[in-house]
Order: C-alpha cells, then sequence, then structure tokens
C-alpha cells in the first residue's frame, strides 16, 4: 500500500502519472479513512501508519502535523 | 512507425512446475489492439509490458506469479530492449546495456510514461470489492501499527515517567540529604558544645572536692603519722629479724671455712699417707723380686710366703733363722784358729826344727806341719761357717725387713682407712654448710615472717606516698580556694545551675546528666550519618540508574505531552480501525447491502457500525465519481451522482439536469468505465519517447465506444505528439496484434 519514496505519483483527477491504479485506491483509502476517523489529524496520523512502522518517525511527523495545525491555527 | 515485439512467461497457476508463455509482436502507427482467445495471457502481458516500463503497482502480483518479460521497442531508429522479472531488470539500447535494477527502472521512467488501465476492475463491483478490500487491508495495516507504536509509546512513556520519578526521588533525596547534614552540622556542633562545658564541669569537680577534702586534712595528718609509726615498727622488726639471719649466715660460713681446712689437711695426710703406702709395696715388691731371683730356697719360699701375705709363715722363718743362727760355732774356730797360728809362731822361734818335743814324740817341725795341716782345716770351716751363718743371717733380716715392712703397710693401711673415714664424714658436713651459706636459708617460719612484714612495709610505703602526696595537693589546693571558688561561681552562673547544686554531688549529677545527652546526641548523629551515608549511596545507584533510562529516554523527554496525545490517538484509531478490519467486507452486491442493513440496525447502539454505514454511502459516491459517465442509448451522456447500494440504485443525472435512477444489476461492467478513460487518455506527458497507454477489456463496451477510445488516442498524438504507444485488449478466436488505424476491422 505504502508507495516507495521514488515514487510520488501526481494525482490528475483521480489518476496518477504512472501507477494509477494503486494511487487510485490510495485516494479512495484516504476518503475512506476521513469518515471514518472523524479528526483530520487522525486521518493523518492514520495515513502515516501506513508509511511508518517506527515510533521515532511516526513521532517526528506527528510533530511536524501539529505544528502545522498550530500554525494553521494561528493563521 | 513502432515496432514491439514482446514475450511474457508465468506459472501456470494450476501447476507450478509449468511455466506458460504468451508472445505477440507487430509494426504499425502506434495504436495497436490486441485480440486473442479468453485466457491466453492477454492481460499478463499488458500488465507485464507496465512493468516492464516501470510500473510498480503490478510488481507484487507478477512477480509472485514468477512473472518474466522480454520487450522489444523500436521507435524513431532506435532500438530498446527490456527484460525484467523479479531479480533483473536489464535494458539494452543502442549496444549498451545497463544491469542495475533501479538505474534501469529510472531511465525507464524517463522514458516512458505508462499507464495500464484495467477497465473492468476499476469500475463495477469488483472495483468496489477491491476498494472495501484495500480499505480494509489498510484499517488492519493501520491497526496492527498503531497497536505495536501505541504499545511502544505506552513503554516510553512508563520509561518517562519512572525517569521522572527516579529525577524527583533523587532530588527529594538530595533535600534530604542537604536537610540532614545541616541538621548533622548543628547536632555536632551541640555535642561539641555540650562537650566543652562537660569538660568544664569535670575539672571543676575534682577541684570542689579537693576542697571538700581538704577540710579532713588534720585527720590525714593524724593518719599519717600513725602510718609512719607502724611503718617504722615494722622496718625496725625486719631489721632485726634480718640482722639475726645475717649473723646465721656468718657461722655458717666460717664453720665452712674451718672445714674447708681441716678437709684440705686430712686431704693432705691421706695423699701422703697413701704415696708412704705405695713406696712400701714398691719396696716389699723390690724385695720380692729379689729373693724370687735369689738361689736360696729359703729366701724364695720367704717371697712365695709374701706373695701369699702369709705373715704366719714369714714369722715362723724369721724364729727358725734366729735359732739356726745360735749354733753357730765360727766364733769359737776363730779362737781354736788363733791358738794354732800362736803355736805356729812358738814353733817358728824354736832354733832348730828338728829338735823333739817333749811329751810329744814329734819333732817341731812335724808339729809345725801338723799345726799348719790343723790351721788349714780351721780356716775351711770357718769359711764354711761363715758361709752358712751369712744366708741364715740374710734369711733373718729378710724376714725381719719384710715383717716390719707388712706391719708398717697395714699401720698406714689402718690410718689411711681412718682418715678416708674423717675425709668423707667432713666432706658430708662441709658441703652441708657450703649449701646453707650459699642459700643463706632461713626457717621457714622466719621466711614467711620477714615477707608478710616486707608486704606489710611495702603497703605502709605506698600508703604514707599517697597521703603524703595527698596531704601535699589539698595543702596547695587549699592556698588556691578563694580562686577556685570564685571560678567555679562564674561557671555555675553562666550554665544558669542552681546553687544548691553547686557540691560535688550535684555536679556528678549534672556531669552524668550531660555525659547521657551528649550520648544521646552522639547516637543521633551516627544515626543521621548512616542515613546520609545511605542516602548518598541511594542517589549515586539511582542516579546510575537514571543516567541508563536517561539513553533510551533523553530525546523523547521534551516530547511527552506529543508522545501522551500519539498514544491517545493510536488508541483510539486502534479502536476505531478494529471493526473495519474484522468486519468489512464484500464481494458480491448483495454482501454489501445486508451488511448495511446489520449496520443500520445497530448504528444507534454502537458508533462504529454508524460510521461504517457513513464509510459504505461514501464507497456509493466514490464509485460513482469513478465511473464519471456512462453512455445511454437513449439520453448519451450521463453523468454518475451516485450509487446506493442499499436500495441498489444508480443516481445519473443528464446534461440537461434531467435525474434518471436505475438498478445497479442493469449496468455493464464496461459501460460503467468508459467515461474514467478519458481523462488519462488526454494526461500530458514530459517523458521522452511519451505515453504508453494500456486498456485491458474494452470488450464490453460497444463498437462505437471502442471507436471512441481509439479517437481519444489518435486525438492525443495529433494534440500532443507525445503518444508512444496504446494497446487495447478485446477476446476473439485468434490471437493477433492489429493497427487500429490502419485496420478498420481492429476494434469490431
Amino acid at each position: 500500500m505504502g508507495s516507495p519514496p521514488h515514487q510520488k505519483p501526481l494525482q490528475v483527477n483521480g489518476m496518477s502519472s504512472s501507477g494509477t491504479y494503486a494511487v487510485l485506491l490510495n485516494e479512495n483509502v484516504r476518503r475512506l479513512l476521513k469518515i471514518l476517523l472523524k479528526d483530520e489529524i487522525q486521518v493523518k496520523v492514520a495515513e502515516l501508519l501506513l508509511k511508518y512502522d517506527d515510533f521515532e518517525s511516526l513521532l517526528h511527523e506527528f510533530k511536524l502535523l501539529r505544528g502545522e495545525s498550530r500554525d494553521r491555527n494561528k493563521k | 512507425m513502432i515496432e514491439i515485439r514482446s514475450r511474457v512467461t508465468w506459472a501456470d497457476p494450476l501447476s507450478k512446475s509449468l511455466t506458460r508463455s504468451f508472445q505477440i509482436s507487430s509494426r504499425g502507427s502506434g495504436i495497436f489492439v490486441l485480440r486473442g482467445p479468453n485466457a491466453i495471457g492477454k492481460t499478463t502481458l499488458l500488465m507485464a509490458i507496465a512493468y516492464a516500463l516501470g510500473d510498480d503497482s503490478l510488481k507484487d502480483d507478477l512477480e509472485k506469479r514468477g512473472c518474466t518479460i522480454a520487450l522489444h521497442i523500436g521507435i524513431n531508429g532506435s532500438s530498446i530492449e527490456i527484460y525484467r522479472d523479479a531479480s533483473k531488470y536489464i535494458l539494452r539500447m543502442n549496444g549498451r546495456e545497463i544491469s542495475d535494477p533501479e538505474e534501469v527502472k529510472d531511465i525507464v521512467r524517463e522514458f516512458f510514461d505508462v499507464a495500464y488501465v484495467p477497465v473492468e476492475r476499476i469500475v463495477g463491483i469488483r472495483a468496489i470489492s477491491r476498494i472495501l478490500r484495500e480499505f480494509r487491508d489498510a484499517a488492519r495495516k493501520i491497526r496492527e501499527r498503531s497497536l505495536a507504536l501505541l504499545s511502544e509509546g505506552v513503554t516510553i512513556l512508563k520509561e518517562i515517567a519512572f525517569y521522572k520519578k527516579l529525577s524527583t526521588r533523587i532530588e527529594s533525596m538530595r533535600r534530604e540529604l542537604q536537610e540532614l547534614e545541616r541538621f548533622l552540622k548543628t547536632s555536632k556542633e551541640e555535642i561539641e558544645s555540650t562537650t566543652a562545658r562537660l569538660e568544664e564541669l569535670k575539672e571543676l569537680k575534682p577541684l570542689l572536692e579537693d576542697l571538700k577534702r581538704a577540710e579532713d586534712l588534720p585527720n590525714l595528718e593524724e593518719k599519717l603519722k600513725k602510718i609512719s609509726k607502724e611503718l617504722e615498727d615494722r622496718i625496725r622488726e625486719k631489721q632485726t629479724l634480718i640482722s639475726m639471719y645475717e649473723e646465721l649466715a656468718r657461722e655458717l660460713a666460717t664453720k665452712t671455712v674451718e672445714l674447708k681446712t681441716k678437709l684440705d689437711i686430712t686431704r693432705k695426710d691421706a695423699k701422703r699417707l697413701e704415696e708412704e703406702l705405695k713406696s712400701i709395696e714398691r719396696e716389699i715388691e723390690r724385695l720380692v723380686r729379689q729373693y724370687e731371683e735369689s738361689k736360696v730356697p729359703d729366701l724364695q719360699r720367704l717371697a712365695a710366703a709374701v706373695r701369699k701375705e702369709n705373715i704366719e709363715e714369714i714369722e715362723r722363718m724369721y724364729r727358725k733363722s734366729l735359732a739356726v743362727l745360735s749354733t753357730f760355732r765360727s766364733k769359737k774356730l776363730e779362737e781354736e784358729k788363733t791358738f794354732i797360728e800362736r803355736l805356729l809362731g812358738v814353733c817358728r822361734s824354736a832354733p832348730d826344727p828338728s829338735m823333739k818335743i817333749h811329751g810329744l814324740e814329734m819333732s817341731v817341725a812335724d808339729l809345725v806341719t801338723k799345726l799348719r795341716e790343723g790351721l788349714a782345716t780351721v780356716s775351711d770351716m770357718i769359711k764354711r761357717e761363715r758361709e752358712k751363718e751369712e744366708t741364715w743371717l740374710r734369711l733373718k733380716n729378710a724376714c725381719k725387713e719384710i715383717l716390719e715392712l707388712l706391719k708398717r703397710r697395714e699401720r698406714i693401711k689402718i690410718r689411711l682407712k681412718s682418715l678416708e673415714d674423717q675425709l668423707k664424714k667432713l666432706e658430708v658436713e662441709y658441703h652441708s654448710y657450703e649449701i646453707r651459706t650459699a642459700r643463706r636459708e632461713l626457717p621457714p617460719a622466719d621466711e614467711k615472717r620477714l615477707e608478710r612484714l616486707e608486704r606489710e612495709i611495702e603497703e605502709l610505703q605506698r600508703e604514707k606516698h599517697e597521703l603524703l602526696a595527698e596531704i601535699e595537693r589539698l595543702r596547695k589546693v587549699l592556698e588556691v580556694r578563694d580562686e577556685v571558688m570564685e571560678r567555679l561561681e562564674y561557671v555555675v552562673r553562666r550554665m544558669g545551675i542552681r546553687a544548691d547544686r553547686i557540691s560535688p554531688e550535684g555536679l556528678s549529677v549534672m556531669i552524668s546528666e550531660m555525659e547521657d545527652k551528649v550520648e544521646e546526641l552522639k547516637k543521633q548523629s551516627r544515626e543521621i550519618e548512616e542515613r546520609i551515608d545511605e542516602l548518598r549511596g541511594k542517589i549515586v545507584s539511582y542516579e546510575e540508574m537514571l543516567k541508563e533510562r536517561e539513553r533510551y529516554v533523553k530525546h523523547y523527554l521534551d516530547d511527552e505531552k506529543h508522545i501522551q496525545d500519539l498514544t491517545r490517538m493510536l488508541q483510539e484509531i486502534s479502536d476505531i480501525t478494529a471493526d473495519v478490519a474484522e468486519r468489512l467486507s464484500a464481494e458480491k452486491i448483495e454482501d454489501i447491502r445486508r451488511y448495511l442493513e446489520v449496520m443500520k440496525k445497530e448504528r444507534a447502539r454502537k458508533k462504529i457500525y454508524q460510521t461504517l454505514y457513513e464509510v459504505i454511502s461514501e464507497i456509493g459516491k466514490m464509485t460513482a465519481e469513478l465511473i464519471g459517465r456512462v453512455w445511454d442509448h437513449q439520453h448519451g451522456w450521463l453523468r454518475v451522482e451516485n450509487i446506493d447500494f442499499e436500495r441498489g440504485t444508480v443516481t445519473l443525472v443528464s446534461e440537461d439536469g434531467k435525474v434518471v435512477e436505475r438498478g445497479l444489476t442493469e449496468f455493464s461492467r464496461g459501460q460503467l468505465g468508459l467515461a474514467s478513460i478519458f481523462p488519462m487518455i488526454h494526461k500530458p506527458t514530459e517523458a521522452r519517447f511519451g505515453k504508453v497507454i494500456l486498456v485491458d477489456e474494452i470488450g464490453d463496451l460497444d463498437p462505437d465506444r471502442r471507436m471512441e477510445i481509439v479517437n481519444h488516442l489518435i486525438e492525443r498524438r495529433e494534440k500532443h505528439g507525445d503518444l508512444c504507444f496504446a494497446i487495447l485488449v478485446l477476446p476473439d478466436v485468434d490471437v493477433k496484434m492489429l493497427d487500429a488505424e490502419r485496420d478498420p476491422d481492429a476494434i469490431r
């Protein structure tokens, strides 16, 4: 499910420049996660969980996420 | 013009040992239609081409099936050969070969932008199932990881909590340590000050005692006098005893000396007598030998008697010799000889020798002859007598001499014996005196008396000495009495001691109280020190523990709040995703409908069912969006608004805004998917050789729709000029790859 880093799909109309099929499904999953988890940060954490399996990386990303959300709130 | 040659092999799913293969090649304008019977490998080839051109989304699936692909593309005079399987990814181009998979992948992606479009998989129930499955898999993965990371997070939080607790504990221990050290210092100061006061009191106490004792000075002096007198008596008594003892010793010594002198004289006498005895014996021996050697039998007999010490025999021989000697006539014979000689003289004076002597009838000459003969006989007789006499005389003398010698020897022996007895007696006596003199011993009773006296004297002397010293000291104390009293008053005043306690007894009580207090304080200090040591030890070991923990939690310490939030969130996520992971699955529209009914019933009771209900509803919307538009013979293009799984309907909106509702089962799979292909066909690319579009399963579309796809592809190529090639898959009886532009029947 997690795309390798070198494969950075660009989304165009729900498709991607390559490997569209998988990305399309990724997008679907993301959308469903939004409904399932409701909270935006929870969705992002769930996505991070699909990407990382070590606590440190997850924590790092989580901190960045919160930083971003704080910044957004400030604005 | 583009040329494609391709060969795909894969393991037969029914028999893993068998490998199946499919190959096809063609030249044409670039829009190909691959036709062939079902299950021959058309889809596998299409997927494999996408895989060869760097699409990794199909990688797992193909590699699991042991797929290999060899692809040759001839384009604009370039020949590109690609080979890919699970372990190799090789690119050959213009005689150059690259075999590093990552490098090949980068280059291939630089060259081609591949889009694999499985029409039937994107839309329809398979797509829905797929979406559901992917979602469920994702949820499962999210749940698994959230649980794992949650546990890690909880562990880290516990570690942080422990670390903080440990830090707090160390901090509190340090505070306690500081307090204890302060307390210890105070306690020690108190011990010091109390000890100083105690020392002062201890110094004062003997002074006070001395002053009190000084009142008793006259009595002490009286006692001294008494003791001195007693001591003098004892000394006198001892001296008397000793002088008596010395007198006795002197007497003994004198006696010893006397005895010694006497002993020496007696020894000399005995020695002289022994010498004498020896000379007598030597003499006797000499005589005996002489007799033994003489040829006189009597002398030899004498010698034998001497050897036998037969005194009686010797005396008998002596008596016999005396008797024999008395019988010898030598004197008478001498007288006769003298007479004869006188007669001869007379005869010689005769004038004539021939004259005849009157009365004798012989001449003078005859008489002379006769006389001469008589003289010779007498002389001879004398000679013989004398010889005999001499022998007996010799015997007599010898006997006498021997007897005398033997008698003398006997006397000497007796004398010597008596001397020896005397000597022994003297020696015993002397020895006894000598020992006594040497020991100078006293009779036991006197000895005991002397010992007792000496002890008593020693005791009395010590007592006297002490008493003297005491008297001396007390006299001195009396001299400084005023000074002491003044100092005592000062100390007592300073310490706030009650006046009635100023006495040796009072001071004793105070000293004992203060000593108790000092002891108590010391005990307390020791306890504090022990506690301080214990605390220090604990701090060191806790710090070590903290250090060890620090390595682990150090970089998490500032993030505790984040970690708490994250773990909370992970908990929530794992709770929510649990039901998805466990329950959400559907292979048929009917499954989904049944599922939705359950969720509808349960949603009021359990929030997650409401959420899952919403998720399924969203999947309906999502699928509608994916489909986008569908072609309807009656209404033309219709936008898909929503798919209601619960009711099994599709809501469609025509271009003029008319809403049409259809049953979900009425739609063919291809019909539902067509619209989603177009945006992909028109997506621009910057790849060097352009876009590669691979559309699977267009067989479900009617021929007009298939043509529409071809037209869109031609349009794209003309508009952007970057379409490398496209392959559309159609079922057929024979295998062939046709040029869709040149062959009007290619997609029919």
